[in-house]
């Protein structure tokens, strides 16, 4: 575990970085384990997010949601290839030797069932599930109508529950209920 | 499992142990601390080159032996010339005697007396979150400029008006996408990010297409502006060869002048023009 650091100087008040890394962390790597089924993958964009909060730590304090702001950094990070790569080779090394317990059967059935989703489907899930984003906070964030965050989820459950039925079965996901969700909200984004 | 409770899967999922032990907050700040510690030395090297460089061309001009005669200046065509070493940045292939570069394709990114004087070539590998790619990112919906067809080769150039790291700095990214159409679906994708995005992560920040069609096949000046600071995007491409340069608008750089200097080198470089 990393050592405790006395608050420096240059913190801003009240809001020390190492606060909000504490904060943060650990269900930033859950959202990115969920969204990425790859637990090294996820706390590699997770050190990355952090790693370009530092230097922007005093504006990034005075906004109104900076775990907003780290949210979409890293999730950006996770989506772009390139960025997944930088992000391996600047942290990759810093994985702990040590590890505990893991992602248990159930969380590794559900992060790959989840990667069998469209990205925006399992976006919304992630957000919604386990970032506890409100479906108008989504909205917002995704920049599209709450009746689409809503159609989005809808969908997103239904190709989840789909898949991790046909894997607990050993069958590939049922590709039917997919195909019509995803038309069905494609015809609502513009 | 006869019927998926979606949200007691997601609890049970949110509910166990932590997952990991996280690198720390000491990690990321060693890792940002390093990141800014090259870029000082770069620009602490690149400085050390200019000075040393100058110092050889200073005592090449000094008279010796007792004559009076000045070697004669390999180009006295043109405009009053800047010194040598600042006209060749590192990563640029020498030419020959015939004017075509040694081996390679010539470097196309902006070169020294491309830019205003007060900025020095920095070096050829640029890091941070300059890029527009990553503002784009930052919109919502965030526009994912990195879905466009992965470049097969970039080239970078960073110009600093100063030795710190926060001095400003106009940075330089060209790619090659190898085909024109690939290449203006990403200036297409460019441009229709300038006219949707709104920007709510972090400060809020604007777009505004300010200038086109100035240089090259294609070319767009854009300006992403909020919280008092504002930056200047300059897309330009010519054929399959896009660049994109970024600056601070503080530092006051004619962006039209800066784009079509940056289109000849992509001309040269791509031999199209």
């Amino acid at each position: 575990m990393a050592r405790q650091r006395r608050p420096r100087d240059d913190d801003p008040p009240g809001h020390s970085f190492d606060e909000f890394y504490e904060a943060n962390v650990q269900r930033l790597t859950l959202m990115l384990y969920a969204y990425t089924a790859d637990l090294h993958l996820a706390q590699d964009c997770v050190q990355e997010a952090f790693t370009r909060a530092w230097p922007r730590w005093r504006r990034l304090v005075e906004y109104d949601n900076p775990a907003a702001w780290i949210r979409r950094v890293a999730l950006n990070i996770a989506s772009s290839r390139w960025q997944r790569m930088r992000a391996a080779r600047a942290h990759a090394h810093l994985h702990p030797q040590t590890v505990v317990d893991g992602p248990g059967p159930e969380r590794v059935a559900l992060a790959r069932a989840l990667a069998t989703l469209p990205e925006r489907h399992r976006r919304v899930l992630v957000l919604f599930h386990i970032a506890d984003l409100s479906i108008a906070e989504i909205a917002a964030q995704e920049m599209v109508s709450e009746g689409t965050v809503k159609s989005w989820l809808h969908c997103g459950r239904a190709a989840l529950a789909s898949a991790l039925r046909h894997r607990e079965r050993g069958s590939p996901c049922l590709r039917l209920t997919f195909m019509n969700c995803s038309n069905a909200s494609r015809a609502e984004v513009p | 499992m006869p019927e998926v409770d979606i949200h007691e899967l997601f609890e049970r999922f949110k509910s166990g142990g932590p997952l990991t032990i996280p690198a720390g907050p000491d990690a990321a700040r060693r890792t940002s601390e390093r990141r800014r510690r090259i870029r000082l030395s770069a620009a602490a090297a690149a400085a050390v080159v200019v000075t040393v460089a100058a110092s050889v061309v200073a005592y090449d001009l000094v008279p010796r032996g007792g004559t009076t005669e000045v070697t004669s200046s390999p180009t006295p065509t043109g405009p009053p010339p800047t010194p040598t070493v600042t006209d060749t940045p590192t990563s640029s292939p020498s030419p020959t005697s015939d004017g075509q570069p040694t081996e390679g394709p010539a470097a196309p990114t902006l070169q020294q007396s491309d830019v205003p004087e007060r900025y020095r070539y920095e070096g050829d590998s640029i890091r941070g979150d300059w890029i527009v790619e990553f503002a784009a990112s930052l919109c919502a919906p965030p526009h994912n400029l990195a879905t466009v067809p992965t470049p097969t080769t970039q080239w970078e150039a960073a110009f600093r008006n100063g030795l710190t790291a926060e001095a400003p700095a106009i940075y330089q990214r060209v790619v090659d996408y190898v085909g024109a159409d690939t290449a203006r679906d990403y200036v297409d994708a460019v441009r229709r990010m300038a006219q949707e995005c709104v920007q709510v992560i972090g400060e809020p920040k604007t777009w505004m297409v300010m200038h086109q069609a100035f240089a090259g096949d294609e070319a767009i000046v854009l300006r992403w502006s909020g919280s008092g600071r504002s930056t200047i995007y300059v897309v330009v491409r010519v054929a399959g060869l896009v660049t994109q340069i970024a600056y601070p608008e503080s530092d006051l750089i004619d962006p039209i002048r800066i784009g079509q200097r940056a289109a000849d080198r992509l001309c040269t470089a791509a031999a199209t023009c």
